[in-house]
């Protein structure tokens, strides 16, 4: 060690400034955020149906992921600058990335629950040995920086109830405001990710109004009683946008017939309970990850042409400003029901 | 006068403290040389996720480097301690640094290939 040492210091004593420098452009973070191209996963790897065994699906469904970086160091910022498909922009959010993952994760368990539901209801239709069964749960799904006991309420923890004025006890969200009025703190329970009841007094902030913390309704499967059953593998990705994917795959997975047709099939969209396709993010970067993908179709969501950030229509500029041809493969769908349609048309030709 | 290119006559030549210290001294060196390419190479992987595959390909070339690097260091080290060696340290080393590169590649095709998509869900 020593006679390398020796030999190295000159070196060492010249590089150390410039490596030292380097490596803090690595490291510090900005306050800004990136979103590139990302890849495709495709929806049997994540969800496993125990139904149709013998069946043989010919093409892929995949969901698209994009990769956003919040917080990038400076050497990702500046390589984001030189790169063609990043988008850039200034961070707005208060949360830190820990708490931004905590919320795609919840996004993502949350749209995965719906296209199951989704899914089982329409392959029901045709099908009455398929049974979906769900509960309902409100989860914490936003906090202001305001929210008091801030670091006692996690995202995705399960809102129980409030004591509202004269000991009123709510327990439907939509009271809250009706009966939160004539004290200074109401106090809240709520179920941690293990189950566990714990409450907080919370109180109003005098500005806002409001208590600070956001609520949302979601359904879940309940597996005991639904047919057939599924398993559902970890994930590393976040957020909503494969909802109607991950829908298309499971309805395939359960109806006899396979409506992939031996295509490349991937594409983006939230999805509702009502089978509605909703609007995403990162329009240019999934349509950039489908193109270098190869895939043969590409739902994108397209609910008003009119709307400048109508999703399809900003897919439509995406192409035109990266020279990519979408005629053939860039699918508008406002519905599940437009992309069913749309896939069992490719089976009629 | 021909030197002779095997492990038993560099252990003849260095006890196995000596050996060891340099290949230590070299690792460190060299990785502390690497760290700052291998942060790069991560970072430029975040921002290109779509070339995955290809960059994949440039990590297990830059681990190649240093490899050729921690070889490299180790040959200087074990010269410095003894200038009166008689292997053939260089020739050694090289077919060293080609049979550790050889693993490295089968283990590197097997993350690309079997491990990221796995992950990757």
């Amino acid at each position: 060690m020593k006679e390398l040492t020796k030999y190295l210091l000159p070196f060492i004593k010249v590089l150390i400034i410039p490596y030292i420098l380097i490596m803090l452009v690595f490291v510090i973070p900005i306050e800004f955020y990136l979103t590139n191209p990302g890849g495709l996963t495709e929806v049997e790897d994540l969800i496993e149906i125990d139904y149709n065994e013998d069946k043989e699906i010919k093409g892929t469904i995949s969901t698209t992921y994009i990769m956003y970086i919040q917080r990038p160091t400076i050497f990702q910022f500046i390589i984001g600058n030189f790169s063609p498909y990043t988008n850039i922009g200034i961070l707005t959010t208060s949360y830190t990335n820990t708490e931004s993952n905590q919320i795609g994760y919840l996004d993502k368990e949350t749209s995965v629950n719906a296209a199951i539901i989704v899914a089982y209801e329409k392959a029901a239709e045709t099908n009455p040995e398929i049974v979906i069964d769900s509960y309902i749960r409100v989860l914490v799904y936003g906090k202001a920086t305001y929210l008091d006991h801030y670091d006692d309420i996690a995202f995705g923890d399960e809102f129980v109830k409030v004591i509202g004025d004269d000991d009123y006890v709510i327990t439907d969200i939509s009271e809250i405001g009706t009966y939160t009025v004539n004290e200074e703190e109401y106090e809240w329970f709520f179920l941690d990710e293990d189950l566990n009841e714990y409450s907080v007094f919370l109180s109003k902030d005098e500005a806002a109004g409001l208590f600070g913390v956001t609520l949302k309704t979601y359904y879940f499967v309940n597996q005991e009683t639904t047919y057939p059953s599924y398993t559902e593998a970890n994930s590393n990705i976040g957020g909503p946008s494969g909802g109607l994917l991950q829908t298309l795959s499971i309805y395939n997975m359960l109806v006899d017939e396979d409506l992939t047709h031996g295509l490349k099939i991937a594409g983006t969209g939230t999805i509702g309970y009502d089978g509605s396709v909703g609007y995403i993010g990162g329009v240019e970067q999934k349509v950039v990850t489908a193109y270098y993908n190869n895939v043969d179709i590409f739902f994108m969501p397209n609910l008003d042409d009119e709307y400048i950030y109508d999703n399809y229509q900003l897919a439509l500029q995406a192409c035109e400003e990266h020279h990519i041809d979408p005629e053939g493969w860039l699918i508008p769908v406002a519905t599940l029901q437009d992309a069913l349609d749309y896939l069992e048309g490719l089976g009629n030709e | 006068m021909n030197k002779i290119d095997n492990w038993k006559s560099l252990r003849k030549d260095f006890t196995l403290d000596e050996i060891l210290d340099t290949l230590f001294a070299s690792m460190f060196y060299a990785l502390l040389l690497f760290i700052p390419v291998y942060i790069a190479l991560v970072e430029i992987i975040t921002v290109h996720l779509y070339l995955l595959t290809f960059l994949s390909f440039v990590i297990i070339i830059a681990v190649f480097i240093n490899v050729y690097v921690v070889h490299l260091f180790w040959k200087k080290g074990l010269k410095l301690k003894k200038k009166d060696h008689v292997t053939d340290i260089k020739k050694l080393f090289l077919k060293n640094t080609l049979i550790v590169c050889s693993v490295l590649l089968v283990i590197g095709i097997l993350v690309i290939f079997v491990l990221l998509p796995m992950l990757m869900v």
